[in-house]
């Protein structure tokens, strides 16, 4: 897998996140985004320069500036959306959180944190086979 | 000087010793001589002593010395000497001779005592003897332990038929005879000797074989020095033969026989009561002759006794009736003789009585036969005569021979016109139908029809009856017809009506009943059996009072049968009741019905169920009531008010100050009474109403003593023309209101700030733990040695409790945020399994049984996460707080319980102390026991249940368990989440 970007402005998760995909090997490039919109930026101005998208994010949602639905919504609009997966990872516990994730279709990609190894590794590996299938 | 024994014998002894010459003189005599007979020695010595003996014995006595005289010893020799007072005394002799000196030696001995004993004795038994042998009446002398003949008389021989006495010795006098035995007799006997006296009645076939009854007198007596039993018996075999053929003679007399005692109570009564009256003799003994007698009779039955004691011989008595013992009367005949006592005072009558009912109704036939004929001729001149019917005799050639005035009348001829004449000469025009009638009958038929019809000439329709039949002379041979025609068109008219009425009076759907002028019912339509319950056999020939409830008085049924018996209707309702026992009321019209000639005949009943109608007048006059005392309850005011806005009625309200007094609105416009947007908005609301037929409400506000009133009016159409109103005071509503707005505004306040929390829970918090869960599960992975440091493992068993309190603190924000979440049906048997494999493991469960006893296919809808979190929470609580001093287990089951199915956990844990906790059992952050609970549990428990609509119970008792029991609502019924974010 060549790229995946962390959308998060907790430093702590940040620093694990990073900690585990390096550990795994299994990842060319690790970027980060303190919150949704400079995230989006980032892959608006990959999408008008025609780049590729990274193949997994990890998206946090309460962040300051815009929050992960902010990011989601927007993303939506951007051309090679597709080649994008999204995971919602988040410390939050509220139903109305995970409500709000069922309905954009990501119920089946929604995380709650922390994460260990083990689990980052299963992610990560199942999507580089399905990009590889 | 000593004497010698011999010498003191002869001086004392009692005998009498004397040496007597031969010469007719005592020489020596001991003093035991003067001592007896009381002469001195001297004087007997000096004289010979023949001269002192009896003159009767004196020859023996020579004899006797004669013998002596010639040497012979003379032994138990007794004669009498003659005493100095003149009496004699027996002395009996023994003597000795001794003829050498011309002496004898003799030695007497007083025996007078003994020879009068014996002489007595003689006496006795020859009297003994001549009455036994000569006594009339048979006698026997029996051996008193065997009771076999020792002696009997001429009269027993006779009794048994034997000729002579001794051919009865040794033969039993009691052989053994029914329904005696030989021990009876035994018995008898024996008994007679102990108590000295014995009857018995006897039969007997002793001698001739001949069946002898006899009265057997036992008595024990002496006989010839033995103890005998003297029997004496009396022979009564005929007595006993005339009492069996009288006992024959009553058991199969067609007569009843009977005894009375002079009072009238009948002391016997013979079988043939049973037979020929009906009555077992039992039930007649002891009866007073009045419970058979018929009471117009009983004068004359008492005036008979009088005769028969009067007369004191048997006498003719009269004729009666009685009632037989199947219920109907019969005539009897009487013959009573009166039985007197051997003192001659009356004891009882013997009577005879013989059922002559049939000899009686054959001698009425009779009279009535023959009053019968004689006035046969008459009857017959008169029913010809009135009769309805036209009535002609014609002879075999068809000439007339009689004609009954009705037919004269009705044909318009004279008798002298047609008498003779032939009967087609007299009416010419007779059609051929009635020719073939006549040749008919005239061969022997009778012809007859009872409805004729035929159009007459002016074309109206008759009806007739008519009968054509022959006549015979007294050869018999036909010699004639009788021709009779009978206008019915009239009653046939009437028939056909009284078809209609019966048929209607069947049909009616009132109960009908005619009743006799007694009150006797004569008949009843099905109405009335359907209504009472009484068959018509059941009714007919009872009285009405059977139907009567005893509810009304004796007065009200006196006035109604006075009513009807003075000729009256009388009308009203009856309370009366059914063969079932039900009550029910019935309107009555009670009419009497008249004959021609003006009397009453029936009394006519006709009666209509009016229960339901009573019932539901009852109940309208209670609904009524109902809704009264309902109106009054109500605190608002009510308005009738018409169309155009005039108040018709009111009912005021109470408890509120007052706009005006409603007294002062009544027939006035409201427009007058009310400010006048008040009074359009009440205009309106009557308007709508009416228009729409629906409720229009509105509100309005008055100035009452000064202050502002808030009223709401709700106006109803009533009929076309009218309105209620009913006004409310809502002023204290309205102050509420504004009360509650501004609480409402507080509340959702708060109710922000909860939101805020829950994001700061939810979120803010959770960053924190997640961090640093995730900083220890990496240090974990990859520094083993270092995780496993002290102060990192402190550090991690902290943030994992806050981990789990935010956790749980997140859990009852979502529960009361009020997400909603899905219900299903759930298997409570499985789920509860699921919770037991997960606590399995667990090896704090050691030990713990879980009894799982839900029924396999029971469901509960609830919210499957909900559920399984409460009855997961349960469970464990009840396996945490175990107690160490026993067997611990828990046990769930299910019961329906209303609306609800109630899951009960029940526990023999260490239990909690609810008289102390029982208000914060469910409370957060409660903690009842030293043990590491957060006391989150029981809270979110609670939660989860209410937001399914249910709620939870707790039951315990320290030391002894805990019950908690889950109440979910039954069923699917629309429910959602109750949440209050």
């Amino acid at each position: 897998m060549k790229e995946v970007w962390l959308v998060e402005d907790d430093k702590v998760q940040v620093f694990l996140l990073r900690k585990y995909l390096e550990k795994s090997k299994l990842v060319d490039n690790i970027c980060s985004f303190e919150n949704g919109k400079l995230a989006y930026e980032a892959l608006e101005k990959r999408s008008a320069a025609g780049e590729p998208f990274p193949e997994l994010i990890f998206l946090d949602i309460n962040m300051p500036v815009w929050d992960g639905w902010d990011f989601y919504r927007s993303l939506q609009e951007l051309p090679g959306k597709e080649t994008v997966v999204i995971f919602i990872l988040t410390s939050s516990l509220s139903e109305h959180d995970y409500e709000q994730a069922k309905r954009f279709g990501l119920n089946d990609n929604y995380l709650r944190k922390p994460l260990n190894y083990q689990a980052v590794e299963t992610i990560i590996k199942q999507k580089g086979n399905l990009q590889a299938g | 000087m000593e004497k010698k024994p011999s010498e003191l014998i002869f001086n004392h002894s009692r005998d009498l010793f004397c040496i007597a010459g031969f010469d007719g003189f005592f020489k020596t005599l001991n003093p035991s001589w003067s001592r007896t007979l009381g002469w001195t020695l001297e004087e007997l010595l000096s004289r010979p002593w023949n001269e002192f003996v009896h003159p009767d014995d004196i020859d023996r006595t020579e004899n006797v010395k004669s013998e002596i005289v010639d040497g012979k010893e003379v032994y138990s020799f007794d004669n009498r000497y003659r005493c100095k007072d003149g009496s004699y005394k027996w002395l009996e002799w023994s003597s000795y001779p001794y003829p050498e000196d011309g002496i004898m030696f003799a030695v007497a001995r007083d025996v007078t005592k003994r020879r009068d004993d014996e002489e007595k004795i003689r006496q006795s038994e020859q009297q003994f003897k001549s009455l036994f042998e000569d006594a009339p009446v048979s006698m026997m002398v029996l051996d008193k332990d065997t009771g076999e003949i020792v002696e009997a008389n001429e009269k027993a021989c006779e009794l048994y038929g034997i000729n002579s006495p001794v051919e009865l010795k040794k033969i039993h006098i009691f052989t053994d005879e029914p329904p005696y035995s030989e021990k009876d007799a035994l018995r008898w006997l024996q008994k007679a000797v102990e108590e000295g006296k014995q009857e018995i009645e006897w039969k007997s076939t002793i001698g001739s074989g001949i069946e002898k009854w006899q009265i057997v007198t036992l008595k024990p007596i002496n006989f010839k020095g033995l103890e005998r039993v003297l029997a004496v018996a009396v022979d009564i075999t005929a007595r006993k033969n005339a009492e069996k053929q009288f006992h024959i003679l009553v058991n199969n007399s067609y007569d009843l026989i009977w005894m009375l005692r002079a009072d009238g109570v009948f002391t016997y009564a013979s079988p043939s009561w049973k037979s020929i009256f009906g009555y077992e003799p039992d039930e007649v003994i002891n009866k007073p002759m009045e419970a058979f007698i018929h009471p117009d009779d009983l004068s004359i039955c008492t005036d008979y006794i009088e005769e028969v004691l009067e007369a004191k011989k048997i006498t003719i008595g009269p004729q009666y009736r009685v009632k037989h013992g199947q219920g109907s009367w019969r005539w009897h005949e009487v013959t009573m003789t009166p039985v007197y006592n051997s003192r001659g005072e009356f004891e009882y009558f013997v009577g005879v009585s013989r059922d002559i009912t049939e000899k009686k109704d054959a001698e009425n036939t009779l009279l009535d036969n023959q009053s019968k004929l004689k006035h046969s001729h008459q009857m017959m001149q008169y029913v010809v005569e009135n009769s309805n019917g036209a009535i002609a005799i014609l002879d075999s050639d068809l000439h007339f021979k009689y004609v009954s005035e009705r037919f004269l009348s009705e044909y318009d001829v004279k008798a002298k016109e047609i008498i003779g004449r032939h009967h087609y000469d007299v009416f010419p025009d007779l059609p051929q139908k009635w020719r073939d009638v006549h040749q008919r009958v005239l061969k022997g038929e009778i012809l007859k029809k009872d409805e004729d019809r035929y159009v007459k000439a002016d074309g109206n329709v008759d009806w007739t009856r008519w009968e054509c039949r022959p006549w015979y002379n007294e050869r018999n041979e036909i010699a004639g017809i009788i021709l009779y025609t009978e206008v019915i068109t009239k009653f046939k008219k009437s028939e056909l009506e009284l078809k209609k009425l019966s048929l209607a009076v069947e049909q009616s759907p009132a109960s009908i009943l005619i009743t006799n002028t007694e009150g006797v019912i004569e008949y009843v339509n099905p109405k009335f059996t359907e209504l009472t319950g009484y068959t018509r056999d059941e009714a007919i020939g009872n009285n009405p009072s059977m139907l009567k409830s005893g509810t009304q008085s004796a007065e009200f049924y006196k006035v109604m049968w006075e009513t009807i018996t003075a000729g009256k209707v009388w009308r009203g309702e009856l309370h009366n009741r059914k063969k079932n026992g039900e009550y029910y009321w019935e309107d009555a019209t009670i009419s009497p019905v008249f004959n021609s000639a003006g009397e009453i005949i029936n009394f006519l009943a006709v009666k209509e169920d009016v229960t339901e109608k009573k019932k539901a007048e009852t109940k309208l006059m209670e609904s009524e009531l109902y809704h009264r005392s309902l109106v009054q309850t109500i605190p608002d005011m009510i308005f009738v008010v018409s169309k155009d806005g005039t108040f018709l009625d009111y009912k005021s309200s109470f408890g509120h100050e007052l706009y005006n007094k409603p007294a002062e609105f009544l027939n006035k416009k409201l427009t007058d009474m009310l400010p006048p947007d008040v009074a359009e908005k009440q205009m309106d609301a009557i308007q709508k109403s009416l228009a729409t037929k629906s409720t229009i409400e509105f509100d309005y506000s008055l100035t009452v003593e000064g202050s502002d009133h808030f009223y709401n009016a709700k106006t109803t159409g009533f009929g076309e023309d009218r309105v209620i109103t009913t006004v409310r005071d809502i002023t204290d509503y309205q102050k509420n209101l504004e009360k509650i707005k501004t609480l409402l505004k507080v509340e959702e306040q708060l109710s922000e700030n909860l939101q805020n929390f829950t994001h700061i829970v939810s979120h803010n918090l959770r960053i924190h733990t997640a961090n640093m869960m995730g900083i220890l599960m990496m240090l974990e992975e990859t520094d083993p040695e270092l995780y496993k440091n002290q102060f990192i493992q402190m550090l991690a068993g902290s943030s994992e409790n806050l981990e789990e309190t935010i956790r749980d603190l997140n859990e009852i924000l979502n529960i009361k945020q009020g997400t909603r979440k899905d219900f299903e049906d759930l298997v409570v048997q499985q789920s509860i399994n699921k919770i037991e494999e997960y606590i399995v493991p667990d090896p704090k469960k050691e030990g713990v049984e879980i009894i799982n006893e839900v029924p396999a296919g029971l469901t509960v809808y609830a919210v499957p996460g909900y559920l399984n979190s409460v009855l997961m929470n349960l469970i464990s609580n009840g396996v945490k707080y175990r107690s160490n001093e026993r067997k611990s287990w828990i046990r769930i089951s299910v019961a329906k319980c209303g609306d609800y199915v109630a899951i009960k956990v029940k526990d023999n844990g260490v239990g909690i102390d609810l008289a102390r906790h029982r208000d914060k059992l469910f409370e957060m952050y409660r903690k009842f026991h030293d043990s590491d609970s957060k006391g989150f549990g029981l809270f979110i428990t609670k939660v989860q249940v209410e937001a399914m609509g249910g709620y939870i119970e707790a039951d315990s008792e320290p030391g002894k368990g805990s019950t908690f029991t889950v109440y979910i609502p039954n069923g699917k019924n629309e429910r959602s989440m109750v949440g209050r974010g």
